[in-house]
């Protein structure tokens, strides 16, 4: 084996069995985007834990909530969500801050959807986010980029989503939360049954 | 082995028209009451393509805000060389339509809240046509829609790019490069 390497700006890091030198840049811990892990979580339903990288399983959950999972590190945000349902409905999220939800009619979304053919939109101001939807016999995925939320200043969210409903349906949504307020934490709902999945909250550095 | 795949770039210098705009030590760029705010050396021979995250508030007026592609400090403004095509939900009327001009529509940025957006772009620092893509959450009425791709003609490089609206708008906004 020819072994090819590379030096590091200021000290080798790793030495792998390829023969290349890491960058310098390959090890810095949240370099870009950074996995969170919640101080703690709360649920209603079956179980949820915090996995070892920080990720939230959750079976048959009603609500979870992540506490202390937006901080003054990170602006913005991405939140990754996949899972299933106990049958079809809408996801719901809430600001959240020590322990607590943000439920006043506070939120205005505004969602737009395809359906085969079919395009609709609409806009509301409600005492929650919609992020999504959800299904029982295909897999949902959601990414709900937040920004902001732990500046005493409104907050904005953009979810892009894969909803299973009949198969494969868009059910993006766009979102302001008026108050200037900080939060460290969100609710995830859904609308009637429950959910089952794995949620992940990442931190944009710098952003 | 695993790598960072998202890095967080620096731009070499910025150049902005407004109140204030200064490179944090991270290398994001927060801006205050500015109209226009230009990142230089931003995109290299490193990546190809890059993710740009903004929020921003914006206190005047609803508007849209654009976007130009920049070489050593010059913005490229040659006539119809983008061409951008919308799709937005305003309550419950969807709006799509195409466009060609000398920049191209980047978000749309209402006053109500704070808007937040982000977008990717395809192959900048390339001798190619470039392409790009925003996806954005923007405070009009409260919550607007309004997303917006993109393609620029020229097949020239460019390290940088200016970020205008018609107003002032305050926030930060942070470039990565994505590892290829």
């Amino acid at each position: 084996m020819t072994t090819v390497g590379r030096w590091s700006p200021n000290k080798v890091r790793a030495r792998v069995l390829d023969g290349t030198w890491a960058a310098a840049d390959d090890f810095v811990t949240g370099n870009g985007v950074a996995l969170l892990t919640p101080t703690s979580i709360a649920y209603s339903g079956t179980s949820a834990s915090i996995g070892a990288n920080g990720s939230v399983e959750f079976t048959a959950c009603s609500s979870l909530s992540l506490n202390g999972v937006f901080s003054a590190n990170y602006d913005n945000y991405i939140i990754a969500i996949r899972n299933v349902g106990s049958t079809d409905g809408d996801i719901y999220g809430r600001l959240r801050s020590a322990g607590s939800d943000s439920t006043t009619t506070n939120y205005t979304y505004q969602y737009l959807a395809a359906d085969s053919t079919t395009v609709s939109a609409a806009r509301a101001s409600l005492s929650r986010f919609i992020f999504g939807g959800f299904s029982s016999t295909q897999r949902d995925g959601l990414n709900v980029n937040v920004f902001g939320p732990y500046l005493a200043q409104p907050t904005a969210v953009r979810s892009t989503t894969i909803w299973g409903k009949n198969s494969a349906f868009i059910y993006d949504n766009a979102g302001t939360h008026s108050l200037s307020s900080s939060y460290d934490g969100i609710t995830i709902y859904p609308n009637t049954g429950n959910l089952t999945g794995l949620v992940s909250v990442y931190g944009l550095v710098g952003a | 082995m695993s790598k960072n795949g998202l890095i967080l770039l620096t731009p070499t210098s910025i150049a902005y028209t407004g109140t204030s705009a200064s490179i944090s030590a991270n290398g994001s760029v927060e801006f205050s009451a500015c109209t226009t705010v230009s990142l230089n050396g931003v995109f290299s021979a490193d990546y190809d393509n890059y993710m740009i995250v903004m929020r921003w508030q914006q206190f005047v007026t609803d508007a849209t805000t654009t976007f130009r592609l920049r070489n050593l400090g010059v913005d490229d403004s040659t006539a119809n060389s983008y061409v951008r095509q919308y799709l937005q939900a305003d309550s419950t009327t969807v709006g799509a339509g195409r466009g060609t001009a000398n920049l191209t529509w980047f978000t749309n940025s209402g006053i109500a809240q704070r808007n937040g957006n982000v977008a990717y772009i395809y192959g900048p620092y390339l001798a190619q046509p470039t392409a790009g893509r925003t996806v954005g959450a923007d405070s009009e009425s409260n919550a607007f829609l309004r997303d917006i791709a993109f393609t620029h003609n020229q097949s020239n490089s460019y390290d940088g790019f200016t970020w205008i609206t018609s107003n002032t708008f305050t926030g930060r906004i942070a470039v990565y490069g994505m590892r290829k």
